[in-house]
């Protein structure tokens, strides 16, 4: 019972962060997806109204879309070069520490302003990385005032910040059996049959939990596209989470987005769901079958 | 399996809600109270104050609120707030609904009236009219910052939108005196373009200005009636978005494409940005308060900005542009010592030490004697002293206090991006901006009637 106290006593920042600055405002939040509250006066009660104008408004539906192309982009390209990293940072190489706390320092800055600030001056009309192509040749590219250009700079700041999912592979690969390499090199497998056959499968529920943890971030992902690029060309960076803010503290309309969160939400749930019905197929357990 | 998925989902769930907890709580009550600073226990006043700007005018704030405490060490004690340019009505917004604004805060002239439709928003200030000296104030000025009869804030001073040239620039590209109408606007923008084919003579924070300073020419009348009702018409938009885009064509007015690829997408202070201070940009389209701020940068590097005359279209039918009161200072209502903020903005905006320590970074003064004393100290010399004349002399419609509604800058922008993109035609673009205004002007009538 006392232990029980003590352990309770321990977890209560935890709890009282969960209560008052998760669960509150997400419950208040659908409370107000119901109003026209606006900051300044009284709430009054819109029925299903913010949710009609949604699904009426084509620039939510126009972020949605934004929203889902760049998820399709950033995870399946941040795992794949996560993985690499973090395959390659299992080698036992001369200063190996150093390039793994290296690979993980973008993760640290992330979407920051200096960052952001940074990759502006990168991929301006006369920036860095057009003198650099220019070269061998090639033509500037409008990274920052083409739609594909504009998302391409957001998702390769988003992959850029791969440190995070490549330790949790580094966990896993450090976890496969070297017996099993040793085994298939004695029948004869390549290194890239190995990885494929061996490496892969038995990392597939560190895959699949990178793969979750990221497509939700990927689904919220704010300061990287909002200090970057804004909404882009023709919206083309404008992301639901964006469109939230700009609704929520620059037309103050706090139902609508708060309307806007909740679907938000439920679309995020939604595709967590299909991935998790998606596992038994093709993650293995290794208390699979206990 | 069943537990590992049920942990998973609920960690997927806890994940994807915990965004919903940034920006969706609501205060609905009256704002908190007893949130300011008030005496600490040595018995002096603790106040905070407000601000935005560059860094020009945080070091001369600054350096009116030392001087100020100095003078008033053991009794009052001032703190400055001061924030960017970026984000302020979201900034103010949240900080007024928290209950968390500060003493003295700085408004814009549109919050006046968002934020205190029936004059109860803020602190009365008849109430300190023994320590803060209106009568400084020429009387119907003064009326800006007035709601429902009483005084909510004190407007700083007149801010008129013109062109402000970096006049280096011009004569470095051969051209001696500064263009007065559009045509010669064109035929200069041939001689910058000659040099660099990405530079523009004008870049503005918003399509909107210029197409504002278009149509009051065009129809005389600003953009919104007293009533608040909308004076242009879908066709009067068009016209707006044909103009400005043959301008931009042109090289004159900065098109939408270099505006996001060297600024970005949001209307933001040109002062301190790059293509503007290595004159790849050669003038702004701005407001007299930001002058001081652009001159400054490009005298850094050498450089001078002028005023240009006031170029008119064809046909006008108002040879002017628009003015609006500046930045407005209000104190807070929740504050729990009125009198000392009412001294503290008797200080910097009357007083003769206060008002040369605030300088000119916030545009024209509208007190005498704050004018009076930047004259004495030689602050109004200059461009600044040209931005005085310029101001004295514009013609001008002053504008609506729900102009600076963020949905109608939005429509503009937005529907003039896609009109140059080529995604949409000149007709659905004027309207798309014409829909989207009547839509929120309808609702702002409603909520201010």
């Amino acid at each position: 019972m006392k232990h029980s106290k003590i352990g309770l006593l321990y977890i209560l920042p935890w709890l009282a962060g969960i209560i008052f600055l998760t669960l509150y405002p997400f419950v208040n939040a659908l409370v107000i997806s119901f109003t026209d509250y606006n900051l300044v006066r009284k709430p009054n009660f819109v029925g299903f109204g913010n949710y009609i104008d949604l699904f009426r408004n084509a620039d939510f539906r126009s972020t949605l879309t934004a929203t889902i192309k760049y998820t399709i982009f950033t995870v399946p390209l941040q795992l794949s070069f996560a993985l690499f990293i973090a395959y390659i940072l299992n080698f036992q190489l001369k200063g190996i520490n150093f390039y793994r706390t290296a690979y993980y320092i973008p993760s640290l800055l992330g979407g920051n302003v200096a960052v952001a600030v940074l990759w502006r001056f990168l991929f301006q009309q006369d920036g860095f990385i057009n003198r650099f192509i220019g070269i061998f040749g090639a033509a500037p590219i409008p990274w920052l005032s083409s739609p594909n250009g504009a998302m391409s700079v957001i998702v390769l700041l988003k992959v850029w910040q791969f440190g995070s999912s490549m330790l949790i592979f580094l966990a896993a690969l450090k976890d496969v059996p070297q017996e099993l390499y040793e085994a298939a090199s004695v029948d004869g497998s390549s290194r890239l049959y190995s990885f494929f056959r061996i490496t892969i499968p038995l990392i597939t529920p560190t895959i699949f939990f990178n793969l979750v943890m990221q497509m939700v971030n990927a689904f919220q992902e704010f300061n990287g596209p909002y200090l970057v690029t804004g909404r882009g060309p023709l919206n083309a960076t404008y992301l639901t989470s964006m469109y939230i803010y700009d609704n929520a503290f620059k037309f103050f309309n706090m139902g609508y987005a708060s309307a806007a969160s909740w679907l938000l939400f439920i679309i995020i749930m939604a595709v967590t769901a299909i991935l998790f019905a998606t596992q038994n197929k093709w993650v293995f357990y290794s208390d699979e079958g206990n | 399996m069943g537990m590992r998925k049920t942990t998973g989902m609920m960690c997927a769930a806890i994940l994807a809600a915990s965004m919903l907890a940034t920006g969706c709580s609501s205060k609905t009550a009256e704002p908190a109270k007893g949130e300011t600073a008030g005496k600490d226990a040595g018995g002096e006043v603790a106040l905070n104050f407000s601000w935005w700007g560059n860094d020009d005018r945080h070091q001369a704030t600054q350096k009116a609120i030392d001087a100020f405490n100095t003078a008033h060490a053991g009794k009052i004690k001032v703190t400055g707030e001061p924030s960017g340019f970026g984000n302020l009505e979201e900034t103010f917004a949240t900080r007024y609904a928290g209950g968390t604004a500060a003493d003295i805060m700085t408004v814009n002239y549109p919050w006046v009236l968002q934020y205190s439709p029936d004059g109860n928003g803020f602190y009365d200030l008849d109430q300190v009219k023994d320590i803060f000296d209106f009568s400084q104030y020429d009387p119907e000025f003064l009326k800006f910052g007035q709601r429902a009869g009483k005084m909510q804030a004190i407007p700083y001073g007149q801010n008129t939108l013109g062109f402000y040239l970096n006049k280096s620039a011009f004569e470095r590209a051969g051209i001696k005196e500064l263009p007065k109408t559009f045509d010669e606007y064109k035929k200069a923008a041939e001689a910058f373009t000659k040099a660099d084919p990405n530079s523009y003579l004008i870049v503005s924070p918003t399509f909107r200005f210029a197409a504002i300073y278009y149509l009051q020419q065009k129809t005389g009348k600003g953009e919104f009636a007293d009533d608040l009702s909308m004076n242009y018409t879908q066709e009067d938009y068009k016209d707006a978005l044909i103009w400005y885009k043959d301008l931009a064509d042109a090289h004159v007015f900065c098109s939408r494409k270099d505006y996001i690829e060297n600024v970005g997408n949001e209307p933001v202070s040109i002062a301190q940005n790059a293509k503007f201070i290595n004159g790849g940009y050669a003038g702004v389209l701005e407001w007299t308060g930001g002058i001081a701020s652009n001159a400054k940068t490009l005298s850094d590097k050498g450089d001078q900005l002028a005023i240009a005359p006031l170029p008119v279209i064809d046909g006008a039918k108002f040879e002017g542009t628009m003015a609006k009161p500046s930045l407005t200072f209000a104190i807070s209502k929740d504050s729990k010592n009125p009198k000392a903020a009412a001294e503290f903005l008797q200080y910097i905006l009357n007083d003769p030490e206060g008002t040369k320590l605030m300088g000119s970074t916030r545009g024209m003064v509208a007190s005498k004697a704050a004018k009076a004393s930047l004259e004495a100290d030689g602050q109004i010399t200059g461009v600044v002293k040209d931005a005085y004349d310029f101001t004295a002399n514009a013609k001008v419609i002053n504008n609506s206090p729900i102009f600076e509604n963020a949905k109608f800058t939005d429509a503009y922008d937005k529907n003039y991006e896609k009109f140059e993109f080529g995604q949409s035609s000149a007709d659905d673009a004027a309207k798309a901006i014409f829909d989207a205004i009547s839509e929120e002007n309808a609702k702002l009538k409603q909520q201010y009637k």
